[in-house]
């Protein structure tokens, strides 16, 4: 289509409000995203003061608001978890970072992910398995990361998370 | 005097004494935000038999990002009528309507103003049509750059994506069954026929809503709000002002607002010790009820409120956020809603108006629900007035933010 076939009638103004912009992840993501990327960890923080894992990592706790500063407590949490809930993306998808439609085809997970002392670390990331027929509450899944050549310090950098199998009476023990 | 008790933020009372709403619909082709914001404006004097000279302060409600403007408090001012007066712009996302409502009920409480009108519009500029971006995903796109650009946008899918999860939690625990959820949606539809401002007024079955397009499974287009333009305003007065000027106030027994954490994932999913065993809920309505309830004696909401109106985007919100609001116990609210209970004739209605889910303007949508309480409280609900007395009710708003704005009115002073 030509653009005169759409020229706006008169009395509505065309306007266009494109803008590249880069967010500073900030010291405690950006150490977490740097590590993520370059060692294939996980981390969480404990916070000094409560002791509560926070998850993603930040300065300040959401409950105590402690500001955690000196002699950070990084905790590995992961790669491992458990799939609590899923969603299916049916409808078309404008990704906010590139405003371009996107079709991962991919089921966004809730898992809870491993972590030492606690029920675990709530994180929503992509499922491997397409088939939402396949999938339970319960499931243990893993994270599975990127090549290395084509890693950009984004949680991208983890493709999904897989399923995988437990070892029989592994779970019980 | 006790920390937190009603007093402490209201120490004059403040009742509403206009209101203003224009029809919602899903679009004033031809008119600007301001000629908008105009109509519901006029009306709300109308409504208190008041002119602008007699108006304090106006606090204004937008949400920039969906409106393509910034400063709208510059944009609007005259048609607010704010030449030359106090006034401040409310961005609090889809709780705005609320929060430029708190704003008034404050002011006017400490005395700061005595007459003080809030005005919410919403005017979405339209993808045009040489556009490959539908209006839907627009939205989506506005309202997943909420979520943390690091964390959580990468997967997230706007509004739809967070209901969705929602649903997808309730539905393992609840037990609730697509035509249960489906039995809200037509609730809702049916209500929004008798309401004359509603915008989505089709008659829905079961069949149709279970039936309806998938947005984000468990999620269908008939479970999400639409997005709806229109604009409200509301004034409140001082009692001593109110007295002057109507002979039906309603009046404001107390406000609250909670805030929800940054994240959303965390803020929604860590409500307990183990998050495998967390109910679905929204935590900040939670809290806003245990608050507002506990300092107003409302022991059991489903006999101490005679309406409510609740901000539910999707219908699986409004059934959890039942539950959150203590109208019965954890996954019975599909039950509820299947025993007729929330219906305009049941014990507690819910959403008479239809809700947000027939109507969804979003900047105003919270101060709809504000409004609707009101409109039943006067008995001026028209169609959808609930029969019988209605003294007292509730309204909530929700957002982007996650927070809960909540207001508690009724007809009397004690």
């Amino acid at each position: 289509m030509s653009a005169q076939e759409h020229e706006p009638e008169v009395g509505h103004i065309r306007s266009r409000l494109d803008m590249k912009m880069e967010y500073p992840a900030g010291l405690y993501l950006g150490e977490w995203l740097r590590r993520l990327t370059e060692e294939e960890r996980i981390l969480a923080l404990r916070c000094r003061g409560c002791g509560r894992l926070l998850f993603p990592p930040q300065c300040v706790c959401t409950s105590c608001h402690t500001e955690n500063i000196e002699d950070l407590d990084w905790v590995d949490v992961g790669p491992e978890g458990t799939l609590l809930l899923w969603i299916a993306i049916k409808m078309p998808w404008l990704d906010p970072r590139t405003l371009e439609f996107k079709d991962t085809g991919h089921p966004v997970g809730i898992i809870i992910l491993d972590a030492p002392d606690e029920g675990g670390v709530v994180y929503m990331h992509f499922l491997e398995e397409t088939d939402i027929d396949k999938l339970e509450q319960g499931m243990r899944v893993r994270a599975v990361f990127k090549p290395r050549e084509e890693r950009e310090y984004f949680p991208t950098d983890i493709l999904y998370f897989r399923t995988i199998q437990e070892e029989p009476g592994l779970k019980e023990a | 005097m006790r920390r937190g008790e009603r007093s402490d933020d209201m120490r004059r009372n403040v009742a509403i004494v206009g209101i203003g709403m224009t029809p919602m619909k899903t679009r004033w082709r031809n008119l600007d935000r301001n000629e908008l914001a105009n109509m519901a404006i006029r009306e709300a004097l109308d409504d208190a038999g008041l002119a602008m000279t007699d108006i304090d302060e106006v606090t204004l409600s937008d949400i920039d990002y969906f409106t393509g403007v910034n400063n709208s408090i510059m944009w609007l001012a005259d048609d607010l009528g704010a030449y030359m007066k106090n006034g401040v712009k409310y961005e609090t996302g889809g709780t705005v309507g609320g929060s430029s409502c708190h704003a008034a009920i404050h002011h006017v409480a400490a005395a700061a103003s005595d007459v003080v009108l809030a005005s919410a519009t919403m005017k979405i500029p339209n993808p045009p049509a040489d556009s490959n971006i539908p209006i839907g995903a627009m939205a989506q796109a506005a309202l997943s750059s909420g979520f943390h650009p690091v964390w959580e946008r990468f997967c997230t899918i706007g509004a739809a994506g967070f209901f969705a999860i929602l649903a997808s939690a309730y539905v393992h625990q609840s037990g609730c069954t697509e035509e249960a959820a489906a039995a809200c949606r037509v609730k809702a539809a049916r209500n929004a026929q008798l309401n004359e401002k509603a915008h989505l007024k089709m008659p829905l079955t079961t069949e149709d809503v279970v039936n309806s397009p998938l947005l984000v499974w468990p999620l269908r287009l008939l479970h999400m709000c639409p997005t709806t333009e229109g604009s409200t305003a509301v004034i409140f007065a001082s009692e001593e002002k109110a007295r002057e000027i109507t002979d039906k106030p309603v009046w404001v027994r107390d406000i609250v607002t909670i805030h929800s954490s940054q994240f959303y994932t965390t803020s929604l999913l860590m409500t307990g010790k183990d998050p495998m065993d967390s109910p679905a809920s929204l935590p900040s309505l939670v809290k806003a009820c245990e608050v507002l309830y506990g300092r107003n004696n409302i022991n059991d909401p489903v006999e101490d409120l005679d309406v409510i109106e609740m901000y539910d985007p999707s219908t699986w919100a409004e059934l959890i956020w039942m539950e959150d609001m203590g109208l019965c116990e954890r996954g019975g609210a599909w039950r509820m809603v299947e025993r007729g209970e929330t219906e305009i004739e049941g014990r507690i209605p819910v959403n008479p108006s239809g809700g947000v889910v027939s109507t969804n303007p979003g900047t105003p949508s919270t101060m709809i629900r504000y409004i609707e309480v009101a409109l039943q409280i006067r008995g001026e609900a028209g169609a959808h007035q609930i029969p019988g007395d209605v003294r007292r009710g509730v309204a909530t708003g929700f957002g982007g933010t996650g927070w809960t704005p909540m207001v508690l009115l009724s007809r009397d002073l004690d």
